[in-house]
């Protein structure tokens, strides 16, 4: 096991707010990582400490095996587009990228060119004037030509239409599958890139609330629906993250690997299933309220 | 390519606000006396302090620059060490090669009689009383000074926000009030005028020297602890 981002028991906080709070995880090499979480989770404040843009008040990271702060060894091999990118005011689209081709060592110009006519952007604009999805491209540009060991998008597409979207996604996972590295991906369209990650950890009140491969996440819960009677005797014992019910019907989602004893007895019962995609597992599980937010077994 | 570099092409990139825009507004204050001296059909020499917006430019684009491109740089992975150095290369140079300009203007000054019409902008009294090296160093040192002056308040803006500027310059003011006060009451002026009594532009322009680098290394510390 390659380990590129190491954290142990991290946290930041600012004053008496805690935005992450004793946050232990890995990140291990050649993979893609989803960063999930809803606003305000700790998402970034994360990956700007994997990064050395803001400083912890407590724990351990180690980049590369080192820390990051003003460590060019770790840094040069990292990446980080954010949406909160600042530009300065006179550069032109041009100048934004030639001067990321000089700091990257990596850079892949030929690259950097398909993805400017891909995303039909202009290079002689200011960035100021871009609108704002242009601006999003501009980071993806940079996010995929700088070819860093260590790629982090913090919600790289705002504003950008379904057809950019899907260059992205497309062009991230070619040039992915030619050049290995580890890309962390923090977003809220989990659908739309739940079948690119590799591994999920969601984030929820500074805390890690899962750390799992998205396959056994796939198959992690489930949905039963029926009459309530018959729903209510079924989900006895079991972890529910989800319920609603209409009428004389009720549908839960269960936190539950769905095993052959349950799946005969829910049979039994004559009950239906559904899948769950990790989208709605990850909305169930962090729209609860405190009373129910447990540790997940 | 070293980062430092890379740091300094990037500041490169931006040659309207390094080079263009401290030029355009020089020679437009330049032209703008070029012409009142023209017109003007007196004997005497029109001597005037046009000049001094280059030197204030140069501390407002110190200020702007690490405004506009501190967080860029981090973005692109840069370290606050190289992110510093290769500013402080791009001031250093800027300084310098301005310096040589104004040097060469206040000889063609000179030598033209000011320019035909006795407009004398660039050779001043006392800033060029010396030689063309002497020159040099006075207009490159106050350049120094004043871009590494812009640089350490917008450094300080990075660091400490809006509370940071707002106590210094309460904390300033106040230093400031009570020095005055001491001074007037222990009679401190005789000591002052002592010490710019007879010193010439140059020997102030050396003085000032030693105190840009460590004004220079107050924002490096400022800087290294900055976020994005």
């Amino acid at each position: 096991m390659n380990a590129i981002v190491e954290a142990k028991r991290l946290t930041k906080s600012y004053g008496s707010f805690t935005a992450v709070n004793d946050v232990s995880f890995t990140i291990e090499a050649n993979k893609i990582y989803g960063l999930l979480g809803r606003n305000g989770a700790g998402k970034t404040t994360i990956m700007h400490l994997i990064t050395a843009q803001l400083f912890a008040s407590g724990g351990e990271l180690l980049v590369f095996g080192e820390e990051p702060f003003e460590n060019n060894k770790v840094l040069k091999q990292t990446c980080f587009i954010k949406e909160s990118q600042k530009y300065p005011d006179t550069f032109r689209v041009k100048d934004v990228l030639e001067t990321a081709a000089i700091l990257f060592p990596n850079w892949d110009a030929g690259f950097a060119e398909r993805l400017v006519a891909d995303f039909n952007l202009p290079l002689k604009r200011r960035v100021k004037k871009l609108s704002r999805g242009m601006l999003s491209s501009v980071g993806i540009i940079i996010g995929l030509a700088s070819r860093a060991p260590l790629t982090i998008f913090d919600e790289p597409y705002l504003g950008l239409d379904a057809v950019a979207r899907n260059i992205f996604y497309e062009r991230l996972m070619e040039d992915y599958s030619e050049h290995p590295r580890t890309v962390i991906l923090s977003t809220h369209l989990i659908d739309e890139v739940s079948r690119l990650l590799e591994h999920v950890i969601v984030i929820d009140g500074g805390k890690i609330m899962l750390d799992e491969e998205a396959d056994s996440l796939r198959g992690r819960a489930y949905t039963v629906s029926g009459p309530v009677a018959k729903i209510e005797s079924y989900m006895a014992g079991k972890q529910v993250i989800h319920q609603e019910s209409l009428g004389g019907f009720k549908s839960v989602t269960l936190f539950e690997r769905l095993g052959v004893t349950e799946q005969k007895q829910a049979e039994a019962l004559g009950l239906q299933f559904a899948p769950v995609t990790i989208q709605q597992l990850i909305v169930y599980l962090t729209n609860r309220g405190p009373e129910q937010k447990g540790v997940l077994r | 390519m070293n980062t430092v570099q890379g740091v300094v092409k990037m500041h490169m990139k931006d040659r309207v606000s390094w080079f263009y825009l401290p030029w355009i507004i020089v020679l437009s204050s330049f032209v703008v006396n070029l012409f009142i001296a023209g017109l003007v059909t007196t004997e005497d020499q029109l001597v005037t302090g046009g000049l001094a917006s280059i030197f204030v430019y140069a501390m407002v684009s110190g200020i702007i620059g690490v405004h506009h491109t501190f967080a860029f740089a981090l973005g692109l992975s840069v370290r606050r060490r190289d992110y510093f150095s290769g500013s402080m290369m791009m001031i250093a140079m800027t300084s310098v090669g301005t310096g040589l300009l104004l040097t060469l203007l206040s000889y063609i000054e000179m030598w033209s009689d000011g320019w035909g019409v006795d407009l004398f902008f660039f050779h001043l009294p006392y800033i060029t009383d010396g030689n063309a090296v002497q020159q040099f160093i006075v207009f490159t040192s106050f350049l120094l000074f004043m871009y590494i002056f812009g640089w350490g308040i917008s450094s300080l803006f990075r660091r400490f926000g809006k509370t940071g500027l707002y106590t210094m310059s309460i904390v300033s003011l106040l230093i400031g009030t009570l020095l005055v006060y001491a001074f007037i009451y222990w009679g401190w002026w005789n000591g002052v005028h002592d010490f710019f009594e007879g010193r010439s532009a140059f020997n102030l322009g050396l003085l000032l020297l030693p105190v840009s680098v460590v004004l220079s290394f107050v924002g490096y510390a400022l800087l290294r602890r900055s976020t994005v």
